[in-house]
């Protein structure tokens, strides 16, 4: 055997112990994360055990003396910990037990501090802030919260995004197009979901109609995406144009798929013809579908004689969406039983509604189809 | 010859071979550990903002959200009558506001619809099946509950493979967003929330998201619900857990971070269903589908121009029964790795190809080089190492601190995977637990990596050799049998 490592490799031994030390280290980070996740559970555990009785009683609404209410505001030793456990109760309540915690917020300077923290440097500390402020429902605060759905965290905008919309149309038509703005992506960083954008312009109500039309023109697919839904889901009539030329001619696939969609919600009996063309073979499947669909939504004769005409198509994705869609409507259910019966109606065309049929039968009866 | 004549010469072989490829073996393992550490890193990153972001975008409105988009389960199964009821109730409970269940029977011989006709007292209709996709199997009857309103659909054809199964339920899938789930599978409560997030925040854009795969074997289920992970008692599986966390969790949370994610497991993954059928849907012919239909997609979407995004999504948890014997796992190890080279070598005009962006010029040779040939050079490493040894051209000791420090380096990312694990998503709340876990992160390297690179040569061999790939059945102990299962 021979006696000498390659003198090339000698470093080895130095490198084993540098890496044993690291392994050593890491299994102790493990095990003292551990305790130390547990142990601060417990502290805060014990800090709010004394307070646990009057949070659950302001929280329930059944602290008609106040008493309650009195020694939260005032408690000293439970500090942030409290100011916490206060904010995560707020979130589950309405009404005069919110009102409560809020009272409770302002009389600990909770919300001053807040305030101060919307300037930290650090994210978490910012979007625990944000949300805080948001909880509180309190329209003088509309600035403060828009100017945060600029800030350079991604989190701290989603906060921001949603404090808005807690505050509901009071927020004024600003704060909607702000919210919009911030959907757009910024170099590699998202934007605010398009959920959490959606969801607090339909909060914002007709206040956010200014904005949304605004947003149908934007040069972000993402942005226009929402406005379109935004429009369908609030029913904007005066976004109908815009909607009309984005399902038709919009470069964004999805953008087209929504745009056809919300005019299902929002458009008018003028609307059918413009999306009946949707279901030209030409057309992307999914522009399609959504065109069925829409026309399904929006009923009429007029509607009823597209969806049937497309029972035949070749897309038989299309032509089941199109018989489920007829389904939705007495005068469409006529139509499919119609096909069902009509011998010269194409087997295509049967086989869409046959099973759509048996799915209403089964619904309207309860009872099984064979 | 005599051995006397051989041996001075292949000692001199082994000599020069050991010379040539020291460094460039050093550099390799070096090179491959790092960039396990670095992808730590990433995914340390990806599940800090992650969990920020959930816990900011609020869970719970979403599931009351007219927003979110509507989403189909496919469940492909095969002989799962033991636990497939159990199964299709777990899923059809899962929290998310529209969400339906299509289940294929891909010609079961055992009573697997039976069981689901009777739990769910299904009855036939003739809905069509449109033909998005084209199937080779034979539709041979659709039921739905007799209720006409519980949101199933069970699909019963002829016996065809489990990608024809999938591609069977994209043609039946009304969601926009399709799920693929094991029959066999358990998904957390929140699963269907989380995994679809990227969608409902950036729906112009995502087209695919993955979850996160763990080993279910040892944790308490009840009622079709895993209520508390637990290690296993086996050690396979024990082993297996860290393996899945390292290599799983922690490197395709990394490879999103980078945006050049190119493997959704098969067992949990989020598709949009126009992709897929833009794609032409799953390959019936490939062993390695989830990988192939993913890698075709970037393909695709890189040949049109078009901008998307494909997500790992680390929280929502997909947990399966992995191998607990050495055989069923030598099978599924040697498919993985067949899968793994095929669909590679399919795909291999993309390597180095600036047209794919980060998955040409990053992802696929990484693949190439870390992935497809780690368990080559391992296994020749081991060889050589063995072959100086009984040659006597090696000093043992030295060649025990190679070992030592080529081990232990690999058990340093092990480590540093459970430390993120044990900092963020912390899903096995017992000490002893903690404890099992670091001795399994220690374990995997003596015997189980020696012998898993093995069998991974083996499918790769079996695959250059045009061996037909049969899938063959994973034998399952079952979710019920182990300690803590009700």
């Amino acid at each position: 055997m021979t006696d000498q490592p390659p003198v090339s490799l000698a470093f080895l031994d130095e490198v084993l112990v540098g890496v044993l030390v690291l392994c050593v280290v890491l299994a102790l980070v493990v095990v003292l994360s551990r305790i130390r996740i547990a142990r601060r559970r417990e502290t805060v555990k014990q800090r709010l055990a004394p307070l646990r009785h009057d949070l659950l009683a302001v929280g329930a609404g059944e602290d008609e003396s106040g008493q309650a209410r009195s020694r939260l505001a005032q408690d000293r030793e439970a500090g942030t910990d409290l100011d916490r456990a206060v904010v995560d109760l707020l979130t589950k309540v309405r009404g005069t037990p919110a009102d409560d915690l809020v009272s409770v917020l302002r009389e600990r300077d909770a919300v001053a501090k807040a305030r101060r923290a919307l300037g930290s440097r650090s994210s978490v500390k910012r979007a625990r802030a944000t949300r805080t402020l948001g909880l509180l429902r309190d329209p003088a605060l509309t600035l403060d919260l828009v100017r945060m759905l600029d800030d350079r965290s991604g989190e701290v905008r989603i906060v921001a995004a949603r404090s808005v919309g807690a505050l509901g149309p009071e927020a004024g038509p600003s704060a909607a197009a702000s919210v919009l703005r911030a959907v757009r992506s910024r170099r590699s960083a998202p934007g605010v979901p398009a959920t959490v954008a959606m969801g607090t312009l339909t909060q914002l109500g007709v206040q956010s109609e200014p904005a949304v039309a605004l947003g149908l023109t934007d040069e972000d697919a993402g942005v226009r995406n929402v406005a379109a839904a935004v429009a369908g889901h609030s029913l904007f009539l005066s976004c109908t144009p815009r909607l009309t030329e984005l399902a038709a001619h919009d470069p964004d696939r999805m953008v087209r798929v929504s745009a056809t969609e919300a005019l299902g919600s929002v458009g008018r009996p003028a609307d059918v013809e413009p999306i009946a063309r949707l279901l030209a073979p030409h057309e992307p499947p999914a522009v399609r579908r959504a065109a069925a669909r829409a026309l399904g939504e929006l009923g009429g004769q007029m509607a009823v004689d597209a969806m049937v005409r497309v029972l035949a198509d070749d897309d038989r994705s299309l032509a089941v969406t199109s018989a489920t869609a007829l389904s939705q409507s007495e005068h469409g259910r006529s139509a499919i039983r119609a096909v069902s019966l009509d011998d010269d109606a194409a087997p295509t065309a049967r086989s869409a509604v046959a099973g759509v049929l048996q799915m209403l039968d089964l619904r309207d009866t309860g009872r099984g189809a064979r | 010859m005599s051995p006397d004549d051989i041996i001075p010469g292949l000692r001199e072989v082994v000599i020069d071979v050991l010379a040539a490829v020291q460094w460039p073996v050093l550099v390799y393992f070096v090179l491959i550990n790092t960039s396990y550490l670095i992808f730590i890193g990433l995914a340390a990153w990806d599940f800090v903002h992650h969990l920020r972001r959930v816990e900011q975008t609020g869970r719970q409105e979403r599931v009351a959200s007219e927003f979110v988009p509507p989403v189909t389960l496919v469940v492909p199964m095969y002989n799962e009558a033991a636990g497939i009821v159990q199964s299709i109730q777990s899923l059809l409970s899962l929290r998310y506001p529209h969400h339906d269940v299509v289940g294929v029977d891909d010609g079961s011989s055992d009573d697997t619809f039976a069981v689901l006709k009777e739990a769910f007292d299904l009855v036939e209709v003739d809905r069509e099946i449109p033909a998005d996709l084209p199937v080779k199997a034979e539709v041979l009857s659709v039921h739905v509950p007799r209720n006409g309103r519980t949101p199933l659909t069970i699909i019963r054809k002829t016996n065809s493979g489990r990608s024809d199964a999938v591609n069977l339920g994209i043609n039946a899938a009304g969601g926009e967003l399709l799920v693929f789930v094991d029959a066999d599978s358990i998904l957390d409560p929140d699963a269907l929330m989380t995994v679809t997030v990227p969608f409902a925040d950036d729906p112009t854009r995502m087209v695919a998201t993955g979850g996160v795969i763990r080993a279910a074997n040892g944790s308490r289920v009840v009622a079709g619900r895993l209520v508390e992970p637990r290690m296993p008692r086996q050690l396979l599986p024990r082993i297996q857990v860290v393996e899945y966390l390292r290599a799983f969790l922690i490197g395709r949370a990394g490879w999103s971070r980078l945006g050049a994610l190119v493997l959704i497991s098969g067992a949990f993954g989020v598709f949009r269903r126009d992709i897929l059928v833009e794609v032409g849907g799953l390959d019936t012919d490939s062993i390695g589908e989830d990988f192939e239909v993913l890698m075709r997609v970037h393909q695709h979407l890189k040949r049109e121009g078009r901008d998307y995004r494909v997500k790992f999504v680390g929280e929502p948890v997909c947990w399966t029964e992995v191998p607990s014997t050495a055989k069923v796992l030598q099978k599924q190890r040697a498919r993985w790795h067949r899968g793994l080279w095929e669909t590679l070598w399919k795909y291999k005009h993309m390597m180095f190809n600036p047209r794919y962006g980060k998955v040409g010029m990053l992802a696929v040779p990484y693949y190439w080089f870390f992935e497809l040939i780690a368990p080559l050079l391992e296994f020749v490493g081991l060889l050589l190492v063995v072959l100086g040894l009984v040659l006597d051209v090696i000093n043992v000791p030295f060649a025990i601190l190679f070992m030592l420090v080529a081990y232990g380096y690999a058990i340093l990312v092990t480590l540093a995977a459970m430390t993120l694990e044990e900092m963020t998503f912390r899903k096995y709340a017992r000490w002893r637990d903690l404890g099992t876990m670091l001795l399994a992160a220690i374990a995997e390297n003596i015997g189980y990596r020696q012998l898993t690179a093995w069998w991974r040569l083996q499918g790769w061999w079996a695959s250059l050799r045009g061996q037909k790939q049969v899938w063959g059945t994973m034998t399952r102990v079952g979710l019920g049998g182990e300690e803590g299962k009700t």
